[in-house]
């Protein structure tokens, strides 16, 4: 017998969730799809949509055949295009955003399925994320664990990787899906706009493979990637309600202090692009929350947070956690 | 391919017309497509054209028109891309027209004069196409530019990011201004299209409209080159005016919205608009009239003056 949807059957034939896979016509797409098609789940149906942006026919493939796979053909228009295209025909209450090179572990559904059933609100849902090379090696594993309102961690660096992610349908629509003018970092940009009105909700399991060996090549240009995240940064601090949000969020000494580096790199942003207004408004709102945070000015990790950038629990982070341990062993 | 027609659909009856009317381009058949974005939720009555090649129909689950046409775009192939509404059509000539004036203009915004019809299809008046030298200052003081009588570069509107998903109802206007506020525009004096005018049957909420206007100018007016691009615009005492009435205005807004800074900010651009007005515009009355006054489409009022004519 089959269960009950999560949340009301409200969405096209109830459907669970849409796994939506832009590509550049990479060899490893046929493992990604395979690895969600190959999904043991019953408890409710769920898609693959499948974006060419190669601007090529795919060269043919089983799971072309398959009733659960739609493919749609955008002209290499990047990345956040096709994934809003994918996600404009998705009928699933939930979206999968997964890359062509990255993949999901087995039993990554049921997990999400479960969470979902508890979380009913939550506008987020994401469980761990594995870290592989090309021959398989496992070369970190991270989950920051988040849950509920937690603004001020996602804005002031905590990373909720995309792959091993699930998010409501209605929330990505409400932030206006990806924004195709960020050229990277466009998932961070999102899951930023998301959790500042949404609720995040966590697995402790870890649900998907982001591959990252030596021969990983990326379509993405990482040296744009502080000014986009700058640009972004300031774009949430700029929202309605944006301040009590974060505050709310930000409950130990530590994010505390990410929130007030975040007022204070916006002033500076802003001053250096001539937006006086914008970086006394943030000025402003720098002060407030200092005042608000009487009780942690004696904490180090308070005035460490607003020194440095946020180092742990990043991609780049776990990837160097593991050389280390590696040169060690 | 020069061009893709894509037409948002809420499944009215009046899409077979405008589907047809691209159909029906006397030239250039093979260098045009039509993508349907069937936003209805239901499917759509079986007609004629689903079933010729080069129309593609695709569904997006309710998600209103600025997704439905993004959507459309990202799976067209077309160098320029044309956006159509269900209620709407083109005259047989418009892509001869907009493809000649495209072989004489690499501007990223290309447009025609235009047919407002009520609905029963009889001619309420012509709107001609606007001139095309300030179309970004006009387009900030509330001239219309028909999207339904405009193509626009396909590489151009992405690099802007395509429609704001976030605004329903200016989307159209919002597109252009900021597509005009780096690129340029240009235009035929043909006409080109037939609009349905009127509010009955419109998918439009026009309640939210106003305001939804006013937060995505706000928007563009944050942009640091902005009021440079204006400024450099404003020619005449009535675009002076018109200059310093869209930052009295914004500087209102954001005093009502508790943004004392931005407010601030506002108001201090226009002092600067009103200094660089120069003295002798200090004493036209048309300067002052258009700052207090809503402005007056330039389109709108050459169609009714013709109207009246020809009455």
């Amino acid at each position: 017998m089959r269960e009950l949807m999560p949340g009301g059957g409200s969405h096209q034939a109830g459907m669970f969730c849409s796994i939506i896979i832009p590509t550049i016509g990479r060899d490893t797409l046929t493992r990604a799809v395979e690895s969600a098609l190959t999904q043991e789940f019953w408890a409710g149906e769920f898609e693959v949509i499948v974006v060419n942006d190669s601007g090529k026919p795919l060269p043919d493939a089983q799971w072309q055949r398959s009733p659960n796979v739609r493919l749609i053909h955008t002209m290499r228009r990047e990345r956040s295009v096709a994934r809003n295209a994918g996600a404009a025909l998705a009928k699933g209450k939930y979206f999968c955003f997964l890359d062509d090179d990255d993949w999901l572990l087995p039993g990554a559904l049921e997990a999400i399925w479960a969470v979902a059933r508890d979380a009913r609100n939550a506008a987020w849902l994401y469980g761990g994320i594995r870290i592989v090379d090309e021959s398989g090696n496992v070369l970190g594993e991270m989950n920051s664990g988040l849950q509920g309102n937690r603004s001020a961690q996602v804005t002031g660096g905590a990373w909720v990787p995309l792959q091993s992610s699930f998010i409501l349908g209605e929330s990505f629509f409400q932030a206006g899906g990806f924004n195709p003018a960020i050229l990277v970092t466009q998932d961070l940009d999102l899951c930023r706009r998301i959790t500042l009105y949404g609720e995040l909700a966590n697995t402790p399991m870890t649900i998907a493979c982001l591959f990252r060996g030596r021969t990983w090549r990326s379509s993405t240009d990482y040296r744009l990637a502080t000014e986009f995240t700058r640009w972004s940064r300031d774009a949430i601090l700029s929202q309605p309600g944006a301040f009590r949000r974060l505050l709310s969020s930000a409950d130990e000494s530590y994010w505390r202090g990410r929130m007030l580096h975040l007022y204070l790199s916006s002033i500076i942003y802003n001053l250096r692009r001539r937006s006086l207004s914008t970086a006394m408004s943030r000025s402003l709102y720098g002060l407030v929350t200092l005042g608000f945070s009487v009780r942690h000015l004696l904490s180090r990790s308070f005035w460490q947070a607003v020194r440095a950038d946020h180092v742990p629990e990043t991609l780049h982070f776990v990837m160097q956690a593991q050389e280390v341990g590696s040169v060690a062993s | 391919m020069f061009c893709s027609t894509i037409i948002p659909t809420v499944g009215r009856a009046t899409l077979s017309k405008a589907v047809s009317s691209v159909l029906a381009q006397a030239c250039y058949q093979e260098d045009l497509e039509v993508i349907v974005v069937n936003d209805s939720g239901s499917r759509l009555p079986p007609s004629e054209w689903q079933h010729v090649p080069k129309v593609q129909v695709i569904d997006t689950y309710r998600h209103e028109r600025s997704v439905a046409r993004n959507t459309g775009a990202a799976l067209a192939t077309g160098r320029y891309l044309h956006f159509l509404d269900d209620d709407d059509w083109l005259l047989p000539d418009a892509m001869s027209h907009l493809r000649r004036l495209s072989e004489r203009s690499d501007a990223s915004w290309l447009y025609g004069a235009s047919r407002l019809v009520d609905r029963k299809g009889q001619t309420l008046i012509t709107l001609p196409s606007v001139a095309e030298d300030d179309v970004f200052l006009k387009s900030m003081c509330g001239e219309w530019i028909p999207l339904q009588a405009s193509i626009v570069r396909a590489d151009a509107f992405f690099a802007v990011g395509g429609f704001n998903t976030l605004i329903n109802g200016p989307e159209d206007i919002d597109l252009l201004r900021r597509l005009a506020l780096t690129e340029r525009v240009a235009r035929t004096e043909e006409i080109v299209a037939c609009i349905s005018w009127g509010r009955e049957g419109s998918t439009t909420d026009w309640a939210r409209h106003s305001q939804q206007s006013r937060w995505a100018k706000e928007l563009i007016l944050q942009q640091a080159e902005t009021f440079q691009r204006l400024r450099l615009l404003a020619h005449g005492p009535q675009w002076h005016g018109g200059l310093v009435r869209i930052y009295l205005a914004s500087a209102m807004w954001n005093l009502q919205h508790k943004r004392l800074f931005s407010a601030l900010a506002r108001a201090a651009l226009a002092l600067r608009a009103l200094l660089n007005a120069g003295a002798a515009t200090l004493f036209s009355r048309e300067f002052y009239r258009s700052i207090f006054a809503t402005y007056q489409g330039e389109a709108f009022l050459a169609g009714f003056r013709e109207a009246a004519d020809g009455a």
